[in-house]
């Protein structure tokens, strides 16, 4: 019996770990701020125990970091309105009072730590500014409808 | 008379084309921070579908159609940022791969003068077009100079694959026939 190499393994954990949890979670941002949490802030290591015992530690970490390097370029090309709409997903699949997490997200930038490694110096700042016009957008008093995107 | 109202037109126009400089080179300078050394400017640069979402025009008609001039006047700052971070980025990598070059050059004893003449007028006409960026995105903002941004990155680009052939020529030229 032959034995599966490690592009085939690193292939399968990755493909557990869509399967399994973030195919639960709602909305790419929530899968980019979900995936950022199972990174160790001291070591930059990502942890995840179901799929490293499924696995391996070392084979779990890095499906985690290919999966959060491509969701977060995904979500960080995404047009404003696109993110908008995100963004409004993830608060309301939130537990907590839509008004607070927007207030907390203005004040602290919790996403700011959602960036993978290495993260090119022009795609993290699109991201971070496109995630403050977006909250600044769902913040406005008696919002109107916004007009035609042009999308 | 009319001399006079010529020299107050060249003086007023002088003084414009200064104080654009000045915000460019203050704007410039706050985008700085973003970038701290080389290293972090990475080797591969901002991937194109990038360039063309901090250049777009999508975004601010989506931001237009909510005829909120605070909405409008906050999109315009944020956006002119990134895009200010992005030239600073290219014209970092730019100057890295001039950097490169001149090393390389140093070291070679068969430079073709043709060759390097049309490197130079490369390096040049980049740099050109970049400053033109920058003041493009102080003067329009960056949604309207979609066109200029993208052609100024596709000719970073072949720039430098024109360098990476560049060495790839020298180091086997340098190498003793066998």
């Amino acid at each position: 019996m032959s034995v599966p190499s490690n592009a085939v393994i690193l292939q399968a954990a990755y493909d557990d770990l869509l399967r399994r949890s973030l195919s639960k979670i709602s909305g790419d941002l929530a899968r980019v701020i979900y995936l950022a949490s199972t990174r160790d802030y001291n070591t930059g290591t990502y942890h995840h125990d179901g799929l490293a015992a499924r696995f391996r530690a070392d084979v779990a970490a890095t499906a985690l970091e290919a999966a959060h390097r491509e969701i977060f370029y995904r979500i960080a090309a995404c047009s404003l309105e696109q993110l908008v709409g995100e963004l409004e997903i993830y608060l309301n699949s939130s537990h907590q009072a839509r008004e607070d997490v927007l207030h907390i997200w203005q004040k602290l930038e919790p996403y700011r730590l959602a960036l993978p490694m290495d993260t090119n110096a022009a795609v993290a700042r699109l991201f971070i500014s496109n995630l403050r016009l977006a909250l600044a957008i769902l913040q406005r008093p008696a919002r109107a409808p916004a007009g035609p995107s042009g999308a | 008379m009319i001399a006079f109202s010529s020299l107050s037109v060249g003086v007023v126009l002088l003084l414009v084309l200064l104080a654009i400089a000045v915000r460019s080179w203050l704007a410039a300078r706050d985008s700085a921070d973003l970038l701290g050394s080389d290293d972090e400017v990475g080797k591969e640069g901002c991937p194109s579908e990038f360039v063309d979402c901090i250049f777009s025009p999508v975004d601010w008609r989506y931001v237009h159609g909510m005829k909120s001039p605070d909405m409008e006047k906050l999109f315009r700052k944020e956006r002119k940022t990134v895009a200010l971070v992005w030239v600073r980025q290219t014209s970092f990598a730019i100057h890295r791969i001039m950097r490169e070059h001149a090393a390389i050059a140093r070291q070679s004893s068969n430079l073709e003068p043709a060759t390097e003449l049309k490197i130079f007028m490369q390096f040049a006409a980049l740099l050109v077009t970049y400053g033109a960026i920058r003041v493009g995105i102080d003067l329009a903002g960056p949604m309207r100079i979609g066109g200029l941004a993208r052609y100024a990155h596709s000719l970073a680009q072949q720039v430098a694959r024109a360098e990476q052939t560049f060495e790839l020529a020298i180091q086997q030229r340098a190498r003793p026939v066998q």
